[in-house]
């Protein structure tokens, strides 16, 4: 079930998991379906917010605003895209720690892409798991030389 | 100004993550949508004719490891692009239909 769903990768290796993680990770739809069946509703009500199970902190000196993030499949690497839109950009991959347990204090950068290009098209990236493959397309403007 | 479409691939080894530059195309117009499908990459784009007040729409579709592509483009209103913008499909080797 967790490879036909693609629960775990491809940040994670299925062989790698502890046992208490891989029960975790199966019961994973599970429990969702549940969180919503428990706080959804099919009308459109207003409903109450949900409560985050843990926070963190994105540690770092840097002030640029956040413009995008996406939390690659697996749950544990969150990838943040953060700039200006003149002479900033940066992805980082982040490390928040294994999911089914607390998120670490301080999720670390495990990588880091700094954008060649003077404008960055806010939203515009698009990220794509299959497998064991991640892959990111970013598209940039630049003038003509 | 032109557009250029960056393909990374994200690579996670002994705990850190590497982005390594798989492909890269320089697009002439306005790119409002991408989408993967394995090796192959659906861009959208948008042109405003400058003599008219017409929007032409311009689909390609960009495998990024033979550089192959094609395109194909509709006219549309610009009154009202967002509600008439066509679905997209087409099949794959195997037989498969994609969106």
């Amino acid at each position: 079930m967790c490879l036909s769903l693609n629960l775990v990768q491809p940040t994670q290796r299925l062989h790698d998991l502890e046992l208490q993680h891989l029960q975790r990770v199966a019961l994973s739809p599970h429990l969702f379906s549940k969180l919503v069946d428990a706080n959804g509703h099919s009308q459109y009500e207003e409903r109450p917010v949900l409560s985050p199970k843990s926070t963190t902190s994105l540690g770092g000196e840097s002030t640029a605003p956040l413009n995008g993030m996406e939390l690659l499949r697996g749950g544990r690497y969150l990838v943040t895209w953060e700039g200006t839109s003149v002479d900033h950009h940066l992805l980082q991959v982040w490390d928040v720690g294994v999911p089914g347990r607390r998120l670490l204090l301080r999720p670390r950068v495990i990588g880091a892409l700094q954008v060649d290009s003077h404008e960055f098209n806010i939203g515009d990236w698009v990220i794509d798991q299959e497998g064991d493959s991640v892959r990111l397309a970013i598209i940039t403007n630049a003038s003509p030389r | 100004m032109f557009h250029r479409v960056r393909i990374f691939e994200v690579k996670f080894t002994e705990g850190i993550a590497i982005f390594e530059l798989l492909a890269s195309v320089g697009i002439p117009w306005d790119i409002v949508h991408l989408a993967f499908h394995r090796t192959r990459v659906l861009i959208q784009q948008i042109e405003m004719a400058d003599d008219t007040d017409e929007l032409v729409e311009w689909f390609t579709v960009w495998d990024y490891t033979t550089q192959a592509h094609t395109s194909w483009i509709a006219s549309r209103s610009s009154e009202d692009p967002i509600e008439t913008l066509l679905g997209v499909s087409g099949l794959v080797s195997n037989g498969q239909v994609f969106k």
